[in-house]
């Protein structure tokens, strides 16, 4: 009798030991596979999946329609590039501009917020597109008559990544292993996601996740049960902007070059869609989705080499095949699975209750 | 005579062109149990709304226990000890039944889940279901969840919006004997109706509504011995 809840907390445990030790691996064995091509597929991935968790707070949580997601991740891509470039000869360090860069992209999440609070829906869903469309444009001016982003040519030799003396910028050799960068990389940015989930998760389970619950059914209601849903609602566009900068702000690092061009609808539109297949508001569902779509536009890749190859001419350009297939997908989705592949218990119960 | 804790003056509620409730007034004392009647659409629910600040009206005053509650929002209302358990509930059908109730225990209460041993000591079935979606309990006991959970925001007057609507009439009684348990200890109730009856019943005070206007103000037993009355909402 007493020795089945021990067998259940160790199997438990054992099942973290071994996702720990596969996550650790998996660079590595991804590295020596499929070539480094890949593992830097996997960082830009990891990126995403922090967009995504953010985008969650925002959509899953609480329930706000938000198509300008991508605009956070711009702002803090930005911070970082002006604060840790020769653009203004400034380079300060990682832990400042991170943070700082999460900061300000929530002090623009709280912006949105503000003359948004009384709109729901579609109508939301509009001024969170203007918006987005609205920092890009600005990025992409911003020129003149001062220089500040220099316009569309973007920012280019941005400091790399590095703590003190530890570049992620070049490879390092511990204990006898080789670390690649972009291995190196791929620990730095899992870090930070897994930091993101365990906040996310946290959230989603406090008063504060479950007032956001209680918006995302009855506003009336909520306010009636003494909820200020105007600080409530622009604390989940501040916080999840928050994530949006931070992703933003390793993007900038990890690449050394910001252009506007990074930020625009189709790229909020994709978290959107990684949030929405993969089961909004279930971090699992969430993370999953993120995955999914950040590796697909990869495996359709060899289309074209195959086409090539069979038919002798590229007919269908697998970007476009992978917008197609996006579309099918999502069709598909709405029609049999509209709570996402992998969906919150609440989230489940909302669809699929009369 | 005890404190006046709600007063209602001119207060005034239009959606576009058409007015809900017209220069309405009411003085509502500490303890006292009002209820609303009236036929559909004189303004019962907007009144409600208005006072819990759900709606803006677009004139009139209301203050609460002698504050000002011009431009105050609807949070800080029920906050203040003004509850509304709106029409048709306003439970949150998909977060489980203790959700449901934690959302109505004031913030900084520090052991949250302690404060709800008396809701489900009262209404045992929430206890045994309170991991359950909300929104599959019946409609009745989504009335006693609605009503449980306004009972711990601890307030200081309940507005009540057709707590017996589309109820069996054995479920009706035990949402009235509810109500007149939570406001036998001191709660003031304003309690919009249709079941015009039993809710003079439980008020002794009624307030007759047509078109957004009071028609009558007086005592219950008052309004059920008058025939206009009685004809018009009590079907006599």
């Amino acid at each position: 009798m007493t020795s089945a809840p021990f067998a259940r907390v160790s199997l438990r445990q054992g099942r973290w030991y071994v996702a720990t030790l596969l996550l650790l691996i998996l660079p590595f064995a991804v590295e020596w596979w499929l070539g480094r091509g890949w593992v830097r597929i996997l960082d830009f991935a990891l990126l995403s999946v922090m967009l995504a968790i953010g985008l969650n707070i925002v959509v899953g949580y609480a329930g706000l329609l938000d198509l300008g997601f991508i605009a956070f991740f711009g702002v803090g891509a930005y911070c970082y590039a002006l604060l840790a470039s020769p653009q203004f000869d400034l380079h300060w360090p990682l832990w400042v501009v991170l943070p700082l860069g999460a900061l300000v992209a929530a002090s623009f999440g709280a912006a949105l917020g503000w003359p948004t609070l009384g709109l729901k829906g579609d109508y939301l869903a509009i001024v969170t597109m203007g918006f987005g469309e609205i920092i890009r444009i600005f990025l992409n001016n911003l020129n003149a008559p001062v220089n500040i982003t220099n316009g569309p040519q973007g920012i280019t030799m941005i400091d790399s990544l590095r703590l003190g003396d530890w570049s992620f910028a070049r490879p390092h050799t511990l204990a006898g292993v080789k670390i690649g960068s972009l291995v190196g990389t791929y620990y730095l940015f899992l870090l930070f996601v897994i930091l993101a989930l365990i906040l996310s998760h946290r959230l989603e389970y406090s008063r504060l996740g479950r007032a956001w619950a209680a918006i995302r059914e009855d506003e009336i209601a909520a306010a009636s049960m003494g909820l200020d849903t105007r600080r409530l609602k622009l604390l989940a566009f501040a916080m999840g902007a928050s994530f949006g900068g931070l992703s933003g702000g390793l993007f900038a690092g990890f690449q050394g070059f910001v252009s506007p061009e990074s930020f625009t609808l189709q790229e909020s539109v994709m978290i959107l869609c990684m949030v929405v297949l993969g089961g909004m508001g279930n971090l699992r569902g969430v993370v999953s989705g993120a995955l999914l779509l950040a590796f697909l536009p990869e495996l359709l890749r060899p289309v074209g080499v195959w086409q090539q190859r069979w038919l002798g001419q590229v007919w269908i350009d697998p970007s476009t095949l992978r917008l197609f297939l996006f579309g099918v997908a999502l069709v598909l989705l709405m029609r049999w699975r509209p709570e996402g592949v992998w969906p919150s218990r609440a989230r489940a119960r909302e669809w699929h209750r009369s | 005579m005890a404190e006046v804790l709600l007063a209602v003056a001119g207060l005034t509620v239009r959606y576009g062109g058409i007015e809900a409730v017209s220069d309405w007034s009411l003085i509502l004392h500490a303890g006292e149990k009002v209820a609303l009647i009236g036929a559909n659409g004189a303004g019962k629910s907007s009144t409600l709304k208005a006072l819990a600040g759900v709606v803006t009206p677009a004139a009139g005053k209301v203050s609460f226990a002698g504050v000002d509650w011009q431009g105050v929002p609807a949070w800080k209302r029920a906050r203040a000890g003004l509850t509304l358990v709106p029409e048709g509930r306003g439970i949150f059908p998909r977060m489980s039944i203790e959700e449901n109730l934690l959302m109505g225990v004031p913030q900084n209460t520090t052991s949250s889940r302690e404060t709800l041993a008396p809701v489900y000591e009262r209404f045992p079935r929430l206890g045994e279901r309170r991991g359950q979606a909300a929104g599959t309990l019946s409609g009745g006991e989504q009335q006693l969840l609605a009503l449980g959970r306004a009972l711990l925001t601890r307030p200081r007057v309940l507005m009540l919006d057709e707590p017996s609507m589309g109820l069996a009439p054995k479920m009706v009684e035990e949402v009235f004997a509810v109500i007149e348990e939570m406001t036998a200890t001191g709660v003031a109730l304003l309690l919009v109706e249709q079941n015009a009856r039993r809710a003079l019943k439980l008020c002794p005070r009624a307030v007759v509504l047509e078109s957004g206007r009071t028609v009558f103000s007086g005592e219950a037993v008052e309004c059920l011995a008058s025939p206009q009355l009685r004809a018009a909402y009590l079907g006599d």
